[in-house]
């Protein structure tokens, strides 16, 4: 007996919704999914989940949203870009993927736009692709593990030199040992620590090519 | 030559030199996958014939090979004949094809022409290969029968190689 056919010997809506509900079985009042006929699902395969059912995969990798959904298109916009400009587009060389054109860039500017939308927080987002591409695919490095040396390492070198630079201002000058002028320097007759060479104690080969020069130029004495 | 200078020159560039020995002979473009040895995306597959969708995590309890392609590519032209030959040689294990940043059109077409023993799946809005982190074609993932990506294969296959990895993922 087919359902349409018999309801029509019910008088009251209820006791025909109750009678249905027996005939279909107990999972039509509780709204349990329907079986789907194996043959079915070997043709045409599993059907489309709804529109806006959350991916399995990302409930999966992230859980549920942390985050706010953005209150209009405007804000989705806003917020999706402004993550995608810390995404590296994976295709490209150095680029975030809101500012390349790139095939694979334009769909993850959509998955971006996606998880936004749906309420997934930006950290949230990240670590989305993070898990596929690793930490290569953040633009700036994350404070963590050996990441941290990178932060580190030139606050370090910068502290460093300015410790040396400091230093050697503060050193008093001293002679070199076999250069030119410590050969024949020493210390004037101030007590400050300051070495001048003389004119008199310069070089001799230097003194010899002066001379050659001001010979040369006619203005020897 | 002043030994402090020496020393600190040692110290800078001992590292950089092991790092550059350590490194030769490795291609500098692949990138390891952070998926390896990780539970494989559980994305749905639009079918590429007809309406319809595959679940990955519905196929848990068997062996399979994810195949990323694209009809524009010349190594996925290569390796298919291998990959259908592999994929009727071992029924037990479930090929999929994921069709990347190409039209269903052309996939259609290229498969109608050279035949295939395993189905191909449309990918338009590419969530399928952001989700296997995929730089490029072809590319091609082995899952465990638990689910577990085993290895990422980076270029084309050909029977010998193919013949290794699905012993290793039947394991």
């Amino acid at each position: 007996m087919k359902p349409e056919v018999c309801l029509t010997r019910f008088r009251s809506p209820l006791i025909a919704l109750v009678a249905l509900s027996a005939m279909a079985g107990p999972g039509v009042l509780a709204q349990e999914k329907p079986r789907l006929d194996p043959e079915v699902i070997a043709i045409l395969g599993e059907p489309d989940p709804p529109q806006n059912a959350l991916d399995a995969d990302v409930i999966a990798v992230l859980g549920r949203p942390e985050g706010t959904v953005p209150s209009d298109e405007n804000g989705v916009n806003l917020r999706a870009t402004a993550i995608g400009s810390k995404l590296r587009c994976p295709v490209c060389q150095g680029v975030a993927i809101s500012d390349s054109p790139a095939g694979m860039a334009v769909k993850m500017r959509g998955q971006v736009r996606d998880l936004v939308a749906q309420g997934y927080s930006e950290e949230q987002v990240m670590l989305y692709f993070e898990r596929s591409y690793g930490e290569f695919v953040r633009l700036e490095p994350p404070m963590r593990g050996l990441n941290v040396m990178l932060w580190l390492l030139p606050l370090a070198a910068l502290a460093g030199g300015a410790f040396l630079v400091l230093k050697k201002s503060r050193e008093p000058l001293k002679a070199r040992p076999g250069s030119g002028t410590a050969a024949t320097a020493h210390d004037d007759d101030d007590d400050d620590g300051i070495v001048v060479p003389k004119a008199p104690e310069l070089d001799t080969a230097l003194a010899r090519y002066l001379e050659r020069v001001r010979r040369d130029s006619g203005t020897s004495t | 030559m002043n030994k402090g200078v020496l020393g600190v020159g040692v110290v800078v560039t001992a590292p950089l030199l092991a790092l550059l020995l350590l490194n030769i002979g490795r291609n500098p473009s692949a990138i390891a996958s952070p998926l390896i040895d990780k539970p494989a995306p559980n994305v749905r597959l639009k079918n590429l014939e007809g309406g319809g969708s595959l679940q990955v995590s519905s196929l848990r309890g068997k062996p399979v090979v994810v195949n990323f392609w694209a009809t524009w590519c010349i190594p996925c032209i290569q390796e298919h004949a291998a990959l259908t030959q592999a994929a009727r040689a071992n029924p037990d294990v479930a090929f999929l094809g994921v069709v990347y940043e190409d039209s269903t059109e052309n996939a259609r077409g290229f498969l109608a022409q050279r035949g295939s023993a395993y189905n191909s799946y449309a990918d338009d809005e590419g969530k399928a290969a952001i989700a296997f982190g995929v730089y490029g074609v072809p590319e091609t993932f082995f899952i465990n029968r638990g689910g577990t990506i085993i290895e990422k294969y980076v270029g084309p296959l050909d029977d010998d190689l193919l013949r290794e990895r699905l012993a290793a993922v039947r394991k």
